[in-house]
C-alpha cells in the first residue's frame, strides 16, 4: 500500500536551494517542523505497539495495579486452539470478500454509467455519497429497522418478492450475514463509486480514439485500454476499502453482537469480546497482533499482484 | 465533455439504460435514509403500521401520517441527548485542531525537507492510519487505564488523534507537494524567514486542503463508535454510543434511535457536500485525485 501510494505522491523534485536546508541545533528547520507530530505520533502509536507485543505474552490482570503474569506463548497457543477463533477467520473472510467483490462491481458498473451522463453527473454524485456520511452505527440502526420481521420495509419488499422465506433476517443463521454485508454494500460503493469514477475521467481520450479507429468494439476497447489505465486506481480503491472493512466492528456490534449462534462473529468482532467483555487483555493483544500481520501480508500480497498484472500490459 | 462524445456512443438504448440503473441506484442510496427521516416523526404506531406481506397497495399507506416531534422531544430532554451532542463537538472539533495543526506543520516539513530515513518516515506514518481499531483499541486502553486517561474527555481526544493526526498529515503533504517551490525560493532568496515563507506563502495556498483535512477529521471522530464506547466511557458519551444504550436486552427505543440518527448523519452530510471537491483525494489520503 505504501509503495503505491508514495509513488503517487512523490512527484516532488530535488530541491536545490541548499541555504534553506542549514541545520541549527542538529536539525533543518523542516527537520524541526517535523518533529512535534513524529512525537506525538510515537507516543500514542508506536509505543501502544509496542505494548501490543508485549501484552500478548502475559497474563494481564483484570484488575488495573495488580501483577501481570508472564506467560510466554501460551495467548497464542490458546487462540490457535480456539475453535470460534478458527471459526472467525473463516467468516471474516467471508465478509470481507463478498462486501469487498460486491462493492467493487457495483461501484465500477455505477461509475460507467455515470461517466456516460452528460448533464446531471456532478449533482448526482452528490446525493449518491450520503450513505458514505452516515456513522456505521447509524447504518446498523438503520438496517436493523428496516429488517425487522413486524415492521421493516426491506423485510416486507424481500418478502413480497418471495425472495426471503423465513422469519427473520438477523436472526437467520444463513441470512445475518448478508444482511450485514448488504448495509456495508448500501454505505461503502458510493466510495468506490466515487474513486473509481476519478480513474475513468483519467483514461486518455487519444488511446480510446485511436483504439476505435482500429476497429476496436467497445469491449475490447475496455479490456485493452480503459482497464489497464485504471490498475493503479483499482489497486488503490480496493486496498483502502479492504483496510476499512478489517477496522470497522460497529455494524455487527449494532445488528447482531456476533450471534445467531455465532453465525457473524468475524475474527475482528472475537477479539473485541476477548479483550472487552472477558477483560483478557493479553490474549486481544496476542489476537490483535495476528490480525494486524495478516492484514499487512494481505496489502502487500495485492499490491504485488496487482503490480505485475500492470507491468504484463 | 465535447471530446468524449467524439469516442463515447451516443445509441439512444445506451442512454435509457444509464437512467434506469441510475435510477435503481439513487432509490436504493436515499430510500433507507428516507424511511428513516419519515419514521422520526411519525408516531411508533403510525411507524410500525406496515401492509401485509404481499399488499401493494397498501404500502401507499406510508405517507398517510400527522409529523410530531415527540422522538426528538424524549431524545434531546429525557435521554439527555444535548450533552451527548456536545461531547461529540467537543472531542471531534478538539481533535481535529491538534491533528491538522500538528500535521500541517509535519506535512511542511516532509514535503520540503531532505531526510535520509523520508521513506520509512512516510511508511510509518500510513502504516498507523492503516491499523484496525480493534487492533489499536487493546494496548491503548491499557496505557490509558495505567495513567488514568480512561474515561475522559482529553483521553477520547487523544484517542481520536491517533487516526487523525496520520490522516491530516498525509493528506496536506499532498497538497504541499503540488504548490511549486520556486516561488517559495524566490521569497527566501529576498530576505524572509523560514517562518514567513510558510505563514505568508505555502499556507494561503494549501489553505483549500488544509479546510478538507480538517472537515475529514471531525467526520471521522464524530461518526467513531468504538474509541468512543472504550476509551472515552460514560463521561464522554457521544451520539454514537448514546444511541447503543437506547437499544436495551427488553425494548428498543426506536422512534428516539430513528431521530438520533438523523441528528447524527445530516450535519455530517453537509459537511461531505461541503468539501465534495476534495473527498476523493480525502478518502484516499491523497492518492487519487479528481
Amino acid at each position: 500500500m505504501a509503495d503505491s501510494a508514495m509513488e503517487l505522491n512523490n512527484n516532488v523534485g530535488e530541491r536545490q536551494l541548499s541555504v534553506l536546508h542549514k541545520r541549527r541545533y542538529g536539525l533543518s528547520f523542516y527537520g524541526w517542523m517535523v518533529i512535534p507530530a513524529v512525537i506525538l505520533l510515537l507516543a500514542i502509536t508506536l509505543y501502544p505497539f509496542f505494548w501490543m507485543i508485549v501484552m500478548s505474552l502475559f497474563k494481564v490482570a483484570v484488575r488495573p495495579g495488580a501483577k501481570n503474569e508472564f506467560v510466554w506463548l501460551s495467548n497464542y497457543l490458546q487462540l490457535f486452539k480456539d475453535h470460534t477463533w478458527i471459526k472467525g477467520w473463516w467468516i471474516q473472510a467471508k465478509y470481507v470478500g463478498i462486501s469487498l467483490t460486491i462493492e467493487f462491481l457495483l461501484g465500477f458498473v455505477i461509475a460507467m454509467f455515470l461517466n456516460n451522463l452528460k448533464r446531471g453527473a456532478n449533482i448526482l454524485t452528490t446525493i449518491f455519497l450520503f450513505p458514505m456520511m452516515v456513522a456505521p452505527v447509524a447504518v446498523g440502526f438503520l438496517y436493523t429497522y428496516l429488517y425487522n420481521a413486524s415492521f421493516g420495509w426491506y423485510y416486507w419488499i424481500l418478502r413480497t418478492l418471495g425472495i426471503l422465506k423465513g422469519a427473520t433476517i438477523l436472526g437467520d443463521a444463513n441470512w445475518a450475514l448478508a444482511g450485514i454485508i448488504m448495509a456495508d454494500v448500501w454505505n461503502w460503493t458510493p466510495f468506490m463509486t466515487l474513486v473509481l469514477l476519478a480513474g475513468l475521467k483519467k483514461v486518455p481520450l487519444d488511446q480510446l480514439e485511436a483504439a476505435k479507429c482500429d476497429g476496436a468494439k467497445p469491449f475490447r476497447r475496455f479490456i485493452d485500454v480503459v482497464l489497464p489505465n485504471m490498475v493503479p486506481i483499482i489497486v488503490i480503491g480496493v486496498l483502502i476499502r479492504f483496510m476499512d472493512i478489517m477496522r470497522y466492528i460497529d455494524k455487527i456490534f449494532v445488528m447482531t453482537t456476533g450471534g445467531p449462534a455465532g453465525a457473524t462473529k468475524t475474527q475482528a468482532y472475537y477479539l473485541f469480546q476477548i479483550a472487552f467483555s472477558y477483560f483478557e487483555l493479553g490474549r486481544g493483544a496476542a489476537s490483535g497482533f495476528v490480525l494486524l500481520l495478516i492484514t499487512i501480508f494481505m496489502a502487500m500480497l495485492f499490491v504485488n499482484i496487482m503490480k505485475k498484472k500492470g507491468v504484463q500490459r | 465533455m465535447a471530446a468524449e462524445s467524439i469516442v463515447q456512443e451516443k445509441k439512444p438504448i445506451v442512454m435509457v439504460v444509464t437512467v434506469i440503473v441510475l435510477i435503481i441506484f439513487f432509490l436504493w442510496s436515499i430510500t433507507p435514509l428516507f424511511i428513516m427521516l419519515m419514521s422520526s416523526i411519525k408516531t411508533e404506531r403510525a411507524a410500525f403500521s406496515i401492509p401485509e406481506v404481499g399488499d401493494i397497495r397498501g404500502a401507499f399507506g406510508f405517507f398517510k401520517f400527522t409529523p410530531t416531534l415527540e422522538h426528538y422531544k424524549e431524545l434531546l430532554i429525557n435521554e439527555g441527548f444535548l450533552t451527548y451532542v456536545w461531547h461529540g463537538i467537543v472531542a471531534a472539533i478538539s481533535s481535529a485542531i491538534i491533528s491538522v495543526g500538528l500535521g500541517t506543520l509535519g506535512a511542511f516539513g516532509l514535503s520540503r525537507g531532505r531526510f535520509k530515513q523520508e521513506d520509512n518516515i512516510s511508511f510509518w506514518i500510513i502504516s498507523t492510519r492503516m491499523a484496525p481499531a480493534v487492533v489499536v483499541i487493546v494496548p491503548l486502553y491499557y496505557i490509558f487505564r495505567k495513567i488514568g486517561m480512561l474515561q475522559s474527555i482529553p483521553g477520547l481526544i487523544l484517542a481520536y488523534t491517533t487516526f487523525n493526526l496520520p490522516f491530516a498529515l498525509w493528506l496536506i503533504k499532498g497538497f504541499f507537494d503540488d504548490l511549486p517551490v520556486e516561488i517559495e525560493e524566490a521569497a527566501f532568496v529576498d530576505g524572509d524567514t523560514h517562518w514567513k515563507v510558510f505563514g505568508k506563502i505555502a499556507l494561503p495556498l494549501a489553505k483549500p486542503g488544509i479546510v478538507a483535512a480538517f472537515v475529514l477529521c471531525v467526520l471521522l471522530s464524530w461518526n467513531d463508535f468504538l474509541f468512543a464506547a472504550i476509551i472515552g466511557g460514560a463521561p464522554a458519551k457521544t451520539v454514537p454510543v448514546g444511541i447503543t444504550e437506547l437499544q436495551t436486552t427488553s425494548y428498543i427505543k426506536w422512534g428516539p434511535i430513528n431521530a438520533a440518527t438523523i441528528i447524527l448523519v445530516v450535519p455530517m452530510i453537509f459537511l461531505g457536500i461541503l468539501i465534495r471537491k476534495y473527498l476523493v483525494q480525502g478518502l484516499t489520503m491523497g492518492a487519487v485525485r479528481e
